[in-house]
């Protein structure tokens, strides 16, 4: 019987015909992205694994991203990143992401780029607009700029329903991510007030510098008026 | 009770093994199988090919973003000539690299036709190429792929006229050395010795290309006028 049971299997071995359909395009071919540039789309309908240094991508569908001489940048579609160590990745509006420990989710097309911070350390650099750090549930938008480069604002804390939409399709345990996500958004909107309420103090002190300044400018400059004007008078003789 | 489970195991090994031959027969004589290569091939190459379209445009996009970063340091309002000149890439919509990578696709099937050598395609394709795609670098090439097929159909008469335009509007280029050649073996079929003769000459004392040099001596020798 055990001899019949291995010639079904060794016969079915024979008749099995192994197809690959390709999911992950990489262009050129043949390339390691090490001495070289790279691209890499996702053409199947689904979300597919990609692996990078110590990067675990999830690329939605048909998403591009660039392997350069070892630096990686995202450039267009849905991207979950999940670092295993320090990473850093740029984009085509956001010059540096760099990620501890952590992961992000990444959306863009040619003219926005989304960053939504998930876990760990998330910080990004976007030129003429400085650093940010992104918090869990933290989202910032950068868009295509005119003269000036790109346009950003803050960064702003949204809901579970909108991480819902974008995490569904990309990872399997997206529940469990937004359950998690659900708990941090306290704390990161009380950071976030705080960092507003730097900035909104910043402001309203530069405000005070400025009327202050203005103040003692005014001052110097009726004082000098009013000495020239006596030096006038007594070169003259007009009195 | 042995007996009978043998004979029910040799009864089902036998309908397995007609069905997977059946299955195998077909699969065999059906030809679906390349057909089904053949589409997975060419939706692959349909892929590559919509990369390189998606690529150009955010290429540019990139070379955008970089001028708008150097922008605001070279000047925030650019008022001088190469100011305005560097500034204007970040307007328009006109995006001429991805209009370069449809010309190299057009290109590139009409050249696989070409290989294939069904000719009539290719010459379509290639008269396609040259009409939409009249400034491109690629032009010199089309002319002398569809100078070969009139050659190969022995249309001298179109095929000198390809050469013409070659000689006329490319004279310097390498292609139309190549070019010059098919005319000299025209000349030898019409039994115009002395005239193939003085082309080749000429061929060898403009173009300093080995390959194209080696060929029209090679021929000045064959009609038996290497006299160089």
């Amino acid at each position: 019987m055990k001899i019949f049971l291995k010639a079904v299997l060794i016969f079915f071995a024979f008749t099995l015909e192994i197809t690959i359909h390709a999911q992950i395009i990489k262009s050129p071919e043949a390339c390691n992205g090490e001495n070289e540039s790279c691209v890499i789309k996702n053409i199947s309908d689904k979300t597919q694994s990609y692996q990078f240094e110590n990067m675990n991508l999830r690329l939605g569908k048909g998403a591009i991203l660039r392997i350069s001489f070892g630096e990686l940048k995202l450039l267009t579609g849905e991207f979950f990143v999940e670092c295993l160590a320090t990473c850093m990745m740029s984009a085509l509006y956001i010059d540096k992401i760099q990620v501890n420990l952590g992961s992000l989710y990444f959306r863009a097309n040619v003219h926005k780029n989304e960053i939504l911070g998930i876990s760990g350390d998330i910080v990004h650099k976007v030129k003429s607009h400085g650093r940010f750090v992104l918090l869990p549930t933290m989202l910032q938008t950068v868009e295509k700029g005119n003269l000036l480069g790109s346009k950003t604002e803050m960064p702003h804390v949204i809901s579970d329903l909108q991480i819902k939409s974008r995490l569904s399709h990309l990872t399997k345990n997206s529940k469990q991510l937004i359950q998690s996500l659900s708990k941090q958004r306290r704390h990161t909107i009380d950071a976030l007030a705080e960092v507003n309420k730097q900035i909104i103090n910043r402001k309203i002190n530069n405000h005070k510098d400025t009327v202050k300044r203005k103040k003692i400018q005014k001052k110097q400059y009726g004082d000098e008026s009013y000495r020239l004007r006596l030096l006038f008078r007594k070169k003259n003789s007009v009195y | 009770m042995l007996k009978y489970v043998f004979h029910i195991g040799a009864i089902m090994f036998s309908l397995i093994f007609m069905l997977c031959m059946n299955g195998l027969f077909l699969a065999h004589f059906s030809d679906t199988t390349s057909y089904e290569k053949t589409i997975a091939n060419l939706s692959l190459e349909n892929q590559r090919n919509l990369l390189e379209i998606e690529m150009q445009e955010i290429e540019m996009q990139e070379f955008k973003q970089e001028v708008a970063d150097i922008i605001p340091e070279y000047s925030n309002a650019p008022k001088d000539y190469s100011g305005r000149q560097l500034a204007s890439v970040l307007g328009g919509y006109v995006n001429p690299p991805i209009d370069e990578s449809l010309s190299k696709i057009l290109l590139r099937r009409a050249k696989s036709l070409y290989n294939e050598k069904d000719f009539v395609k290719a010459k379509k394709a290639l008269k396609k190429y040259i009409t939409k795609y009249p400034h491109s670098t690629f032009v010199p090439e089309s002319y002398l792929m569809l100078l070969n097929i009139e050659f190969k159909n022995k249309n001298y008469e179109q095929t000198m006229k390809y050469i013409d335009k070659l000689v006329s509007s490319y004279p310097d280029n390498e292609i139309t050395a190549y070019g010059l050649l098919v005319l000299g073996e025209i000349m030898e079929r019409q039994e115009r010795i002395e005239d193939a003769s003085v082309l080749y000459k000429t061929i060898i004392n403009s173009f300093e290309i080995k390959q194209v040099q080696r060929k029209a001596r090679k021929e000045l020798k064959n009609i038996g006028l290497d006299d160089l």
